[in-house]
């Protein structure tokens, strides 16, 4: 059946999962889907991420309705319930418009059974196949039936068809027949070979004679023909003979596909008929084969093809709108490795295979040894810009990640070895311009002795061939242009990004356009639009990005597809889900039901059943133990509905395997019985006895005990009163100001249907956008600004309050009320979300002569004067341009990183008016990142030099005659240098606007440098820690126009989830008190990081906001008097935990020593 | 270059007539501007620390309009011409065509004595043999070891070293220093040709493979000799040049 989705998201790597993620959020169905066989794209492979150095993905996961996805690690997998995940999946055709595609997707099957397979690997150990493991980038070797990563939850092998070599040992090794190769069905499935030849026929046969395919054979076209007739006996393969007599191969070709569009024809041709049946073969023949054929060659060909065209299948949707989110692939250095060494050297691998190499899952154990001979790594080199930033590899980019991915794994060598490492990093320009990034390399640098050279080596050598060492050798010129020879034992390549495999191909079958680099092309004030309407580009899909960056580019996809979406299936106008009613059960008697799953073959064989039903029924407070089939197929779960419709149990737990396929079950089981989900739980009880087969059975049956066991006295201890009820939501949005951020933020939720208040404290709309008079991409800002600010004003469901403040702000969780002071008086607004878009400006430090000389300008006034006319460029001499002035030093220790594209910017516009016009550059580093580095190339192309300076040695400006002279250190030719410009520019850089008054306000965090601090800045990029407050734009950090706009709309897409909604429920896991033990010390207030508790003054105690708490339980373990408690996490309970898995150790000479002792777990009720 | 000897200088981007004819006259400018000065090409090239000179400052005194000073440098005649800078420069800066072209700026008499000496030598020999050897020394030292190797060792009894051979497939050219200085060197070679049943041959004239008017950037004698040489190939009727230097 036809399925229909919200939106198809292409790719499920982090940015794809958010855009997944913030559109199910708001109730729309998604389907996700990836080529691979696993989520996770790159992360997968990355165990440590700046800028805390450890993982922190499943920080995505919803911190509202939590109880609809999963909840626990994210690199292990994700459960939501509007998302379906299809792996292994591919697009491949797309037809319809906006809001009503129909996407045809092809899923490559895996072969295994996912709910047959216990992972117990028994099929890899077999597999005679050994390829390099795309998870340990190479450095291992896998099977053909292998395990994509070795983490996830489920965790089911998969076959990789295309090195398999049919040897079908693994489908007779697996223990529960989850493999299926198709073999009984291979008899209804009919090959006819066409060939007058009787050879070929024969020949086939023969070799055929184990793969059981009901073979058929005819002499000419018309008996083909005829065959193809025969309904009874559809042919599924037709080999065709070029050569056929009769009716000839072209009519029984479009015969044959005429009866069964479906039928796959593979022409035979003799080699001097290759070429007409290559001609042919665009007909629809799918293949050709050149007699003759090599047996070895042709069955195993035969049977896969079989095999993807009985197991793999074509999928068709509906969907509203499409968001791709193919990431990037990285560089491979095979090419440059005669003179890097790569492929050469072991001592030379890529940053990829360096994680690898630090992951406790890679190669080594999270040891540094060196790939090839053991030897422990101490002395390593980053060399970065390998394949980007270079015209003769066609990268005339950067890939904005490799210098903080260096740093990192700099840092992380210090770490594993202790700070033994001794680190290197070969550079051009450290391009530290993301948030909080220059402050990292400067801690680097300055606490963690990393050495940073500004170098790059030309070619890597063995250190002495002579005694077999693998250390390598490498040249470079130091910064004083001394050259130097220096010995490592590894050398990491910064690999660069590459567009991802397939990215031509599925812009073909979209119709969507790429950039000159091929990557899928975005315009720059909409950033997350393709040249398609309806089809968005996420994540690192149009050019490299970082995760922060990566997950705001896929918020901001998702806004725009939710907008599509809506226009289709309004959200206002969505009944929301009925809430659940669970009957009261504090007062009962606890009662549980035990039921266990016996499908899995294997568990008969390694527990005694009856022991374990017959010691189960014996645990404090348990009803029934009751064996069912196999409880994740339906007649399985009827059983266990059943069960407790006969004994209505008040808690139930199920033996099962994979409990985390269970969560939507248990929901819709609680809706249907009345019985609240926390009262029920499953537990994995199929790991033990895959992982332990062969070992002796009561241990393997002391574990399963032990797990439902513990299991049960937790359920026992489960706080059966109600949980608190819903949060009515008040259904508008508060975006506190009118610049660029605000008003994208203000129109991406009004779009939704959503009322907002807009409130800039100027007089104007529009803040510092304004002062951007043309770009470096020949867009037009002023004409965009100008119509954002009308259609803000025109908009029905905004309300623009101008010359106005917030002046308070009180409330909770999805219920806010804020008063705002206008020149009409005070306003009084009621909003679920706030957005703060308080901005920023450009700095102004009076130094160098500003201020004081004409001849000095921020390159702000300069492109005022260059777009207005005032600057006659034919009248200058020359220009010179300092940047970082006052930026990235003390005091402002981060990078602004605007001002070298807007240094660009005017450079080039000059140049243009005036090729002649000599230009200076004052730099530190370039920060040019992504595609805008081709406009660093363009400005050097225009003749602009380029002048590097450090903080020990900045450029001095004196002025003569009211001329600036220049003086600086060449740093190349280690000379003075002196220029005498007309014109002196400066680069400011930006900061951010005051914000202490609503700090206090909303109760909100900056950081050091005065933007707002986002609750984590790779994973949750525009959310405050405090739920319901989202920021965007300059307030949170610097950048162009294009980013602003995208953090603007990923914060309007965080806003309208909560919108979304008509009431919010906790989840079931949150922190309560009791008042009557508490103290009232607060400890728990200051521990909560979610700002979740607060001390009510009126009431004297101390009150938790359940929609704000994550269940953390921090301030259950910080609270003095256990007045603090963690639902379904008691003390009571998780002693009584202890006490069972205790118990379970004793199992065995329990007994033995029948009949047993009563447990010791007497019920866990506080 | 010490930094004391050195004054503040106003930079002048302009630079003097060698900056000019290089943009003029090479593709793109010869990428001179494009350069990031990443040191790539310094940190692989044999002639970096001579002079405290290295290819990068060479291309920067040239952005920075110091290209006068930079072509008289005679750092320049350090160069050997083997590309390793070009090979992997990210902006494909021609480096060598650079250099090449800032020895051109050099007055003939001013260029060293020694690529000028063997150069104008090779000019004056028909062989093109920068060390001034004749055709009958080449015919005399190849006979003569042909003949010893063909004593001295087993394997090499019926070992052919053809002269002048019309038509044979390969023209074998061979560098003035093996037959001058070490003619055992040329040994090898012919016992591959011979083992691999090779139809190949020298020639008494023009078979000097070295040519240091190239180096001398002596545009001119460099097209002279490279002409003779074709022209013995051709009088041959060889299909193949095969070029040892």
């Amino acid at each position: 059946m036809k399925k229909t989705y919200g939106a198809l998201v292409v790719g499920a790597g982090v940015g794809g999962i958010r855009a997944a993620l913030d559109l199910a959020e708001t109730g729309q169905s998604v389907a996700l889907i990836d080529k691979k066989p696993n989520i996770g794209g790159i992360l997968t492979q990355l165990d440590y991420q700046f800028p805390n150095d450890h993982c922190g993905m499943c920080k995505m996961l919803p911190l509202t309705e939590r109880d609809g996805s999963s909840q626990f690690c994210m690199r292990k997998g994700l459960f939501h319930r509007n998302i379906d995940i299809m792996l292994s999946t591919e697009v491949t055709a797309l037809e319809g418009e906006p809001g009503k595609f129909m996407v045809t997707l092809r899923k490559r099957s895996a072969f295994v059974d996912p709910n047959k397979c216990i992972g117990c690997g028994k099929c890899s150990e077999v597999c005679p196949v050994k390829v390099k493991s795309d998870f340990n980038a190479g450095l291992t070797k896998r099977s053909a039936i292998y395990l994509p990563v070795p983490h996830n939850i489920p965790n089911h092998y998969v076959v990789d068809l295309d090195n398999c070599l049919r040897c079908w040992q693994c489908y007779n090794a697996c223990p529960t027949g989850a493999i299926d190769f198709k073999f009984e069905e291979r008899q209804g499935f009919h090959i006819l070979v066409a060939d007058s030849d009787p050879k070929t026929f024969e020949d086939m046969k023969d070799w055929l004679q184990d793969q059981n395919f009901p073979l058929r054979h005819v002499f000419d076209g018309d008996a083909a023909v005829d065959a193809l007739a025969d309904q009874s006996r559809q042919v599924r393969i037709l080999f065709l003979d070029m050569g056929l007599p009769g009716s000839d191969p072209e009519k029984v070709l479009r015969r044959g596909l005429e009866l069964n569009p479906d039928l796959h024809v593979v022409l035979m041709a003799q080699p001097d008929q290759e070429q007409a049946a290559r001609e042919l073969a665009g007909q629809g023949a799918k293949d050709v084969l050149l007699k003759p054929f090599e047996p070895k060659r042709f069955v195993p060909w035969l049977d896969k093809l079989y095999m993807r065209m009985m197991s793999d299948e074509t999928l068709d949707l509906d969907v509203g709108a499409v968001i791709l989110a193919g990431g990037f692939e990285c560089y491979d250095p095979g090419e440059v490795g005669d003179v890097l060494g790569y492929g050469r050297e072991p001592a030379v691998v890529t940053s990829v295979e360096f994680e690898r190499m630090c992951s406790g899952t890679g190669p080594s154990n999270a040891k540094l040894i060196r790939p090839g001979d053991n030897k422990p790594i101490k002395k390593i080199a980053w060399l970065q810009c390998v394949g980007s930033r270079d015209l003769k590899k066609k990268a005339d980019y950067c890939s904005s990640v490799c210098c903080m991915i260096s740093i990192k794994e700099a840092l992380l060598a210090k770490k594993l070895t202790k700070g033994e490492a001794e680190t290197t990093i070969f550079y051009m320009d450290m391009r530290t311009f993301g948030k909080e990034y220059e402050r990292y390399r400067q801690n680097a640098e300055a606490n963690d002795g990393v050495k940073f050279v500004n170098a790059r080596i030309h070619s890597v050598v063995p250190a002495d061939q002579t005694s077999g060492s693998k250390d390598i050798k490498v040249l470079y010129l130091d910064e004083a242009g001394r050259l130097q020879e220096e010995v490592f034992d590894l050398l990491v390549l910064a690999v660069g990004a590459r567009p991802p495999v397939g990215t031509k191909e599925l812009a073909e079958a979209l119709g969507i356009e790429t950039n000159e680099w091929g990557y899928c092309k975005t315009r720059y004030f909409t950033p997350s639009r393709t040249s398609a309407y309806g089809i968005f580009a996420a994540g690192s899909y149009n050019g490299p990005k970082d995760i922060a960056e990566t997950l705001i580019q896929s918020g901001a996809a998702a806004l725009e597809a939710s907008r599509i979406i809506t226009i289709y299936a309004p959200l206002t106008e969505r009944t929301p889900e009925p809430q659940p009613e669970y009957r009261n059960v504090s007062r009962e008697t606890p009662k549980i039901l035990i039921a266990l799953c016996t499908s899995c073959p294997i568990l008969e064989q390694t527990v005694d059943m009856d022991s374990l039903v017959a010691r189960l029924g014996g645990l404090a407070s348990v009803a029934q133990v009751a064996k069912i089939g196999s409880a994740c197929t339906k007649p399985g779960w009827e059983e266990i509905e059943a069960l407790a419709d006969k004994h209505s149990p008040n808690r139930i737990l199920i033996g099962a395997c994979q409990p985390y396929a269970y969560i939507p079950k248990l929901r819709e089981l609680g809706q249907t019985i009345g019985l609240n989900p926390a009262l029920m739980d499953v537990v994995d009880i199929f790991t033990p006895t895959a992982a332990r087969q062969g070992e002796d059975k009561g241990a393997v049956e002391r574990e399963v005990f032990s797990a439902l066991s513990m299991a049960s006295v937790r359920l026992l201890g489960a706080d059966p009163t109600p949980l608190p009820p819903a949060t009515q939501v008040t259904r508008k949005a508060l975006v506190v100001g009118g610049g660029l951020a605000g008003m994208t933020a203000a129109m991406g939720i009004a779009d939704h249907g959503y009322a907002v208040s807009l409130v800039e404290e100027q007089e104007t709309l529009g803040g510092q956008a304004m002062n951007i008079r043309y770009t470096l991409n020949d867009e037009d800002p002023v004409k965009f600004m100008e119509d954002l600010i009308d259609s803000v004003q025109k908009h029905p469901n905004i309300t623009v309050y101008k010359d106005a403040r917030v002046v308070l702000s009180s409330g909770r969780a999805g219920r806010f009320t804020s008063v705002i002071a206008t020149d009409q008086g005070a306003v009084s607004f009621d909003h679920g979300a706030t957005v703060l878009a308080t901005g920023g400006r450009e700095a102004n430090v009076y130094d160098y002569g500003f201020r004081v000389h004409k001849c000095v300008m921020t390159q702000r006034e300069l492109e005022d004067q260059l777009a207005s006319g005032a600057l006659d460029t034919s009248a200058l001499s020359g220009v010179a341009m300092i940047q970082c002035w006052r930026s990235r030093d003390e005091g402002r220790s981060y990078c602004s990183r605007v001002c070298c594209g807007q240094a660009l910017k005017n450079l080039l516009m000059l140049k243009k008016r005036n090729p002649e016009l000599p230009v200076y550059v004052f730099y530190r580093d370039i920060m040019t990142y992504g595609f805008a580095e081709t406009y660093y190339t363009q400005a050097r192309k225009a003749g602009a030099v380029f002048i590097r300076y450090d903080l020990k040695d900045k450029p001095k400006v004196e002025f003569e005659d009211k001329v600036p002279v220049i003086t600086a250190r060449d740093p190349i030719l280690q000379r003075e240098i002196q220029v005498r410009p007309s014109l002196l520019v400066l680069s400011g850089g930006i900061e951010p606007n005051e914000v202490s008054d609503l700090q206090e306000m909303f109760g909100v965090e900056v950081n050091a440098d005065g933007f707002f601090q986002e609750a984590e800045y790779k994973w949750r990029p525009v959310d405050f820690l405090k739920q319901r407050l989202f920021m965007c734009g300059l307030a949170r950090a610097p950048g162009n126009m294009s980013e602003t706009i995208a953090s603007a709309k990923a914060a309007a897409q965080r806003a309208v989830r909560i919108l979304s909604e008509m009431r919010l429920t906790s989840g079931s896991v949150i922190a309560e008190v009791r008042h009557s033990l508490c103290s009232l010390c607060g400890k728990c207030i200051s521990v909560c990081p979610y700002g979740a508790r607060s001390l009510d003054l009126e009431q004297d105690m101390i009150l938790v906001d359940e929609l704000l708490c994550q269940g953390c339980g921090a301030c259950a373990a910080v609270c003095p008097n256990s007045a603090s408690l963690l639902r379904g996490f008691r003390d009571q309970q998780v002693l009584s935990v202890i006490d069972a898995a205790l118990n379970g150790l004793n199992y065995g000479r329990a007994r033995a020593a029948e009949p047993e002792t009563a447990t010791q777990t007497e019920g866990g009720e506080s | 270059m010490s930094e004391a000897a050195v004054a503040v200088k106003t930079v002048d981007l302009k630079g003097g007539t060698f900056k000019h004819q290089i943009m003029d006259l090479l593709p793109d400018g010869g990428n001179l501007n494009l350069c990031l000065t990443c040191g790539l090409c310094s940190s692989g090239c044999p002639a970096t620390g001579l002079e405290d000179m290295d290819p990068r400052k060479f291309l920067r005194m040239l952005v920075l309009g110091l290209d006068e000073e930079a072509a008289k440098l005679p750092w320049v005649w350090m160069c050997t011409m083997c590309q390793r800078c070009i090979y992997v420069c990210p902006m494909q800066i021609n480096i060598p065509e650079i250099v090449y072209r800032a020895r051109e700026t050099w007055p003939r008499e001013e260029r060293p004595k020694g690529i000028r000496g063997s150069c104008d030598q090779a000019l004056n020999t028909p062989t093109n043999s920068a060390m001034g050897a004749k055709p009958d020394d080449f015919k005399f030292v190849v006979e003569d070891v042909v003949e010893e190797i063909r004593e001295a060792q087993e394997c090499c009894k019926d070992l052919v070293v053809p002269m002048n051979k019309k038509g044979a497939h390969f023209f074998l050219n061979q560098n003035s220093r093996e037959p001058v200085t070490e003619p055992d060197e040329m040994v090898p070679l012919w016992k591959i040709l011979n083992l691999v049943g090779a139809d190949w041959t020298y020639s008494d004239v023009g078979w000097g493979a070295e040519n240091y008017c190239m180096f001398l950037a002596d545009s001119e004698a460099w097209e002279k000799i490279v002409r003779n040489k074709m022209e013995t190939v051709e009088s041959l009727k060889c299909k193949v040049w095969l070029n040892t230097e």
